[in-house]
């Protein structure tokens, strides 16, 4: 495969090489050259292999378009006979130069092979099925499910089709009557957590009929079946071993401590004051292990307030917890006071604390009548509390029901917009990222420290946190920094993965499901669009880590806590997604970043300002993908930067060298500087 | 319950603090005043004016600012442009209005109205945004200003010149010799064996509102021509715009044929369009009616002008090409509504954007306009005119009186089809050609110098076909070698009146008011500096053809043009993206200059090197770096 790949870059030799070949992962990442081909042409194939050959085929080509002239207009002429324009979407997606390349290379490998990824075993194949695409029409071919894929390739039209589904992503199986197929026929609908649902029609064969969405089944909620997730068999070797990305201690080292007023404590390294909570924990140094454990008795889930950030200049802090238990008789704490103090004082730039609760205040009342609730400001002198106003897991689980109701299978083009907003998810959005903005405004221009909680400190407390230290932190906005933040103030701090993404469990009713990991990628993302160049990281990237965030191929999602991921051994059964990404970083490097050292980005959190992520929530439409590649023109400059900072480097060395010898040290050679003084001459 | 939470939280968030929003490192934060001024214009205070532009009046006065709070300054006007500075703190609050983006000019509040600021003038302007002023309540103070901004704003109105006569600004490019229409012809491969070149209109006798050379079929002759015109309304007979070298298919324009209520038939029209289909052997040949279909119309609420339009129409003679009596032609309804509905539905986008943005049903108040969907529309219109074209069949494009709808359908089909009108010059070329040459009627449709706002024959129809452009830009990022600031600036100066360039309805106005030889063309300024209107991301493509999605999800608002007033809307464009890809060229010309001055320096020694004397360690330098090099 990785020859494929060459021979069609190497026909330009001006041009970049061709992106190594990405490893075998399958679903999101196709495993072989010839299936991401197909996904081409059938809607429902991976948007990230999608990219990737689309940069490989222009790039091969030499061409930046040609889109066939008999192509695209159908979608003017579709609107004229309504809804069903769709059966000319298979064949105008791409130009008709990148659908040649890929039918050369599809010569070159048979078909009927199913890519497995190592440690993928096949257990079952059925022939005669049929798909039912909802974009173009029905097409029949074979459907392979392996422990972790399924796999659907049809051989009836020009070029293959295929479909790959990670098992992982799916939510629930169900049968549909399909009649119109005839009566010996099955159905079968597989919704997935990634907004689609395929849909599926089978003869009916007694035996094998049931064993198709049994062995489905099984294999998809390996959980509920007493199987282990795939993770622990995936058997991939990747030159960079991720597992080594966050180092806590050197985290909080680059952050400047421990310091006078803040230390690295050991006392939840057995995880006994919190469950949930991380081993090392940085805490105010003049509080006692007693007081620890009393504010960790007052907080609810033991969460105690701890740092998740310090300012490099005035030292104001971000401090994650969860709620006190105030309960309706507005118990007090006196050590939860005292340590709070303790946290206001630490900062000397600032005699003021503000709180940040990430709900709404009828909310938090509610919550005192469950033991919980919110700092009363009586108690808490010189503090301040703010209501962010966020709804709750179950609103954002519903409002993300009705975007996919909005998005697949079938737009309503007419009403495009007023269904998006009748779904409030960029109204949530908002709330989040102004939240956000707010924290980062009240620790950098305040100069205050916060203390942000919600109920548990696992969702929405992440979210903001999280969202807040990208804003004001710019190693945080590298591929690196990102990783980093993503293993401490996620991972490692317990937001509950396991329960909110329900990994291998047929529970989909669930109603501890919920899209907030999604909600915060989906903010990133936002602040990329504002802030075009101050992120390391593209698109793809942010993609790939939702992709992984179901797929089960991974360790680095699994389970609620550091505590279960040690238990499991995690570290060294599975691997980790890092280990694939910084194995290419080159695919996911955003070739516009500039490094905004020291700035801090408030993004614009109002409706006008964010746009729908349809290159991740309507990527499986085909009508949804860009026109123009403009992942060709990326690559380019990524190519070109690589090339310039080359030449650079050599011409620095010349330089200094010719320097040594003239002794001349003034002019020292500046690259970024337009006019050099080296111009002059000639 | 959790609902009603989220419904509850939107008023107390829209009120959330703006000073983030400021304080942005990246933002251009700095610019505090709302006018952003594309006119690169020293400050009036210590007046830089256009040449031949003179100062009538300056006044104290505070300015409404709907942004930021009153703000206290001096208004200054010419007679191209009002000009406000404040005076009141050190942030600089400017507005820099050329006169002609006035539409209406009103007196607001009396003397004895109360409350602050109530008293004064208030100003609607053509490029989406209102200005108020308050003055003193005593002695009659905005009387004088009324009265002079009420005559120079409106100078056709008072006996006067428009600025564009006046102006005495010299460029080294002269914009008027961008499109020579018979150069343009030439460009097309015309004329050829199937198409000739008549100067029949050489007097405006044939068709006052239509340019003086016109290509018609080889075998139409004059006298046919004659005869077509009078069954064309505005005798604007079907003439080519654009030709294709390979198939040879062609785009005509022209008005609605008379048919009239009793459906009349032109024997002279109907050969003529034969001719036209026969040029090329197209089989069937197609007319597109911009319009929307008859039967369709009454169905249509929001269309409510339409009917009695239509109906109008019919009564006054239009209609359009029946089934019968065209027999080898094809009739196809394009659905764009009217002059009307597009003034109405741009009024209804200004009430949403501004002063303030609608924030809570943002993207649904947005739908309600129908903007984008009018956008849409002549977008899949213009679309489905191309792609007949490079199918190989010829077209007919017209709606009423083809100057309207028919520009915007053709000029677009032509941006898609021919990679030429996509460059800079291209681009011009394309303006001059399909709308000014061919008499859209700017003057009727701006107002220029026209004191009446409430005219019905005002209507944003050049704004939605630059919309289109911009659309497409948007879709193609590399196809086009101009930038969305090219739009922008030709979009000011619409309304401006500095330039020539959109004065009059035709071509037979302009020549007889001159205007060539006593006005400036808006293309001397542009191709004077063409490094600022030029998109770095372009990549030239000869052969291809540009099919946009015209698909409510694939359109978007153009924010940047229809909300620039408003100062929150201002930064974190995709400018820093583009900021990096010029550094990235720059880079990297900078380094194959100094490549090659190294191999150059390498074949001739160094003793042949110019010092120069202000950087003497440089040369030096490279001098050095000359010896280093010998093996490379």
């Amino acid at each position: 495969m990785e020859k494929q790949q060459h021979s069609s870059g190497s026909e330009t030799p001006v041009l970049p090489p061709v992106p190594r070949k990405p490893r075998n992962l399958g679903g999101g990442i196709p495993a072989s050259r010839q299936d991401s081909v197909d996904s081409l042409d059938s809607p429902t194939g991976s948007h990230v292999e999608w990219c990737k050959q689309l940069i490989a085929a222009t790039i091969s080509s030499q061409i930046s378009g040609g889109v066939p002239p008999e192509a695209i207009p159908r979608e003017c002429k579709s609107q004229d006979s309504g809804e069903d324009g769709c059966q000319f979407d298979s064949d105008y997606e791409l130009p008709s130069h990148t659908t040649q390349i890929f039918r050369d290379a599809r010569k070159q490998a048979p078909m009927d092979e199913v890519p497995l990824v190592p440690g993928e075993t096949i257990t079952t194949t059925v022939k005669d099925v049929m798909y039912i695409c909802p974009f173009s029409g029905a097409v029949t071919g074979t459907l392979t499910v392996t422990d972790y894929k399924l796999y659907f390739v049809s051989l009836e039209r020009d070029f293959p089709f295929i479909l790959d589904v990670n098992l992982g992503a799916i939510s629930r199986l169900e049968a549909i009557s399909v009649q119109s197929l005839g009566e010996n026929t099955s159905g079968m609908e597989i919704v997935c957590k990634d907004m689609r649902s395929p849909r599926f029609a089978y003869k009916k064969e007694p035996q094998s009929n049931l064993e198709i969405l049994d062995v489905l089944t099984k294999y998809a909620f390996p959980l509920s079946n007493e199987l282990s997730l795939f993770a622990f068999q995936y058997k991939e070797q990747f030159p960079v071993d991720g597992w080594k990305v966050y180092d806590p201690v050197a985290e909080y080292k680059r952050m400047g401590l421990p310091n006078e007023s803040w230390t690295i404590s050991k006392i939840n390294s057995n995880y006994e004051v919190c469950d949930t909570y991380p081993a090392l924990l940085v805490i105010p140094t003049s509080i006692t292990e007693d007081e620890v454990k009393r504010v960790a008795s007052f907080r609810v889930k033991h969460r105690i307030p701890v740092l998740s950030w310090i300012h490099p200049e005035t030292q104001a802090t971000i401090v994650r917890c969860s709620q006190p238990m105030v309960g309706l008789t507005d118990r007090r704490c006196k050590e939860d006071e005292h340590y709070l103090q303790t946290i206001m004082d630490a900062n000397a730039q600032s005699h003021k604390l503000t709180i940040f609760d990430g709900r709404q205040r009828n909310v938090a009342d509610n919550h005192k009548a469950k033991d919980g609730g919110y700092e009363n400001g009586n108690f808490y002198p010189n503090m301040e509390l703010k209501f962010l106003k966020i709804p709750n897991i179950h609103v954002m689980r519903e409002s993300l029901r009705k975007l996919k109701e909005v998005v697949y299978p079938i737009i309503d083009d007419q009403r495009w917009h007023s269904a998006i907003d009748a779904t409030h998810w960029l109204e949530h959005i908002r709330l989040l990222l102004a939240g956000a903005v707010r924290i980062a405004d009240k620790v950098e221009s305040s100069k205050s420290s916060v203390v942000v909680h919600c109920s548990d400190g696992w969702d929405r407390t992440a979210q903001l946190t999280s969202l807040a230290m990208l804003m004001l932190d710019s190693y945080f906005r590298t591929l690196k920094g990102f990783q980093v933040l993503l293993e401490k103030e996620w991972i490692s701090f317990g937001h509950k993965f396991a329960a909110r993404v329900g990994h291998g469990d047929e529970n989909h009713a669930n109603s501890e499901r919920s899209p907030l990991f999604v909600q915060f990628i989906d903010c990133v993302w936002q602040m990329t669009r504002q802030f075009p160049s101050a992120f390391e990281f593209n698109e793809l990237f942010l993609i790939t880590i939702l992709d992984h965030l179901y797929s089960c191929l991974f360790g680095t999602f699994l389970y609620n806590s550091e505590q279960e991921r040690v238990e499991k051994e995690v570290n060294s059964k599975t691997v980790s997604l890092w280990s694939y990404i910084n194995s290419q970083p080159e695919d996911f490097t955003n070739p516009f970043y500039v490094d905004y050292e020291n700035h801090v980005l408030y993004p614009l959190a109002t409706l006008r300002h964010l746009e729908l992520w349809t290159g991740y929530y309507v990527r499986w439409n085909p009508r949804m993908r860009p026109q123009m590649p403009v992942h060709q023109n990326l690559k380019e400059l990524l190519y070109l930067r690589a090339e310039l900072q080359r030449k650079v480097e050599e011409l620095q060395k010349e330089v200094s060298s010719s320097r040594s010898v003239s002794s001349s040290s003034e002019h020292a050679y500046s690259p970024s500087n337009g006019g050099t003084p080296l111009h002059t001459s000639v | 319950m959790e609902v009603v939470a989220v419904e509850e939280a939107n008023p107390v968030m829209a009120s959330a603090p703006i000073a983030p929003y400021n304080s942005s490192p990246l933002g251009n934060s700095s610019s505090q005043n709302a006018s952003r001024e594309s006119l690169k214009m020293e400050p009036l205070a210590d007046v830089a004016v256009l040449p031949g532009e003179e100062r009538v009046i300056d006044k104290d006065i505070i300015y409404i600012c709907p942004f930021n709070a009153a703000v206290k300054g001096k208004v200054s006007i010419t007679n191209y442009r009002l000009y406000f500075k404040n005076t009141d703190s050190e942030t600089p609050v400017t507005l820099n209005v050329p006169l002609g983006v006035i539409s209406r000019v009103e007196k607001m509040g009396g003397a004895t109205s109360r409350g602050e600021n109530s008293y004064g003038l208030e100003i609607t302007c053509k490029d989406m945004r209102n200005l108020r002023f308050a003055l003193k309540q005593e002695g009659h103070s905005r009387r004088d200003i009324f009265e002079i901004l009420f005559k120079y704003a409106f100078p056709l109105s008072h006996g006067m010149q428009l600025f564009a006569f006046l102006s005495q600004e010299k460029y080294e490019e002269n914009g008027w010799n961008v499109y020579e229409p018979m150069e343009e012809y030439r460009r097309q491969g015309l004329p050829n064996s199937e198409w000739r070149v008549t100067f029949i209109n050489k007097n405006y006798e044939l068709c006052d509102t239509y340019p003086t050379i016109l290509v018609v079929p080889y075998k139409a002759t004059e006298e046919d021509l004659r005869r077509v015109s009078t069954f064309r309304s505005r005798c604007r007979i079907p003439v080519l715009s654009w030709f294709h070298k390979e198939n040879h298919a062609v785009i005509m324009r022209c008005s609605q044929p008379l048919v009239g209520m009793s459906g009349k038939r032109n024997k002279d029209d109907e050969r003529y369009l034969d001719l036209i289909r026969e040029a090329n052997g197209t089989i069937k040949l197609t007319i597109y009616d911009a319009r929307p279909n008859v039967n369709a119309v009454a169905n249509k609420v929001w269309a409510g002008y339409c009917f009695p339009v239509r109906l109008g129409l019919l009564a006054t003679g239009g209609g359009y090409e029946g089934d019968d009596a065209y027999q080898n032609a094809e009739l196809v309804f394009l659905d764009i509504h009217n002059i009307h509905v597009m003034r109405e539905s741009l009024k209804k986008l200004k009430d949403i954007v501004y002063p303030n943005v609608e924030e809570s049903h943002w993207l649904s108040s947005l739908e309600s306009t129908h903007w984008l969907e009018h956008i849409k529309l002549v977008l899949s219109g213009a679309i489905q005119v191309a792609d007949k074209v490079s199918s190989g069949s010829s077209v007919v494009v017209h709606c009423s009186d083809g100057w309207d709808r028919t520009a915007q359908l053709t000029s677009l089909a032509m941006l898609m089809l021919d990679s030429y009108y996509r460059t800079l010059r291209g681009f011009q070329v394309l303006l001059e050609k399909e709308w000014i040459s061919f008499g859209h009627k700017f003057a009727s449709r701006i107002g220029h110098g026209d004191k009446n706002h409430a005219d019905q024959d005002r209507s944003p129809i050049f704004l939605q076909f630059i919309d289109c452009v911009w659309q497409m830009t948007k879709q193609f990022p590399t196809a086009f070698e101009f930038n969305e600031r090219l739009l922008v600036v030709i979009l000011d100066h619409l309304y401006s009146c500095r330039f020539g360039t959109f004065l009059y309805n035709c071509e037979s106005a302009r020549e007889s008011n001159n205007v060539r030889m006593k006005t400036v063309s808006l293309w001397s300024l542009i191709n004077s500096d063409t490094s600022l209107y030029i998109n770095p991301f372009y990549t030239p493509e000869s052969s291809r053809v540009l099919y946009p999605v015209a698909s409510m999800r694939h359109l978007e608002l153009w924010v940047t043009y229809y909300i620039r007033w408003n100062p929150r809307i201002q930064h974190q464009q995709q400018s820093p993206v583009e900021q990096r890809y010029k550094e990235l060229l720059a880079l990297r010309d900078q380094y194959l200059k100094k490549l090659e001055e190294l191999q150059l320096s390498d074949s001739a020694p160094s003793s042949t090197h110019l010092t120069n004397s202000s950087t003497p360690n440089a040369a030096t330098a490279n001098q050095h770096i000359t010896h280093l090099q010998t093996p490379f």
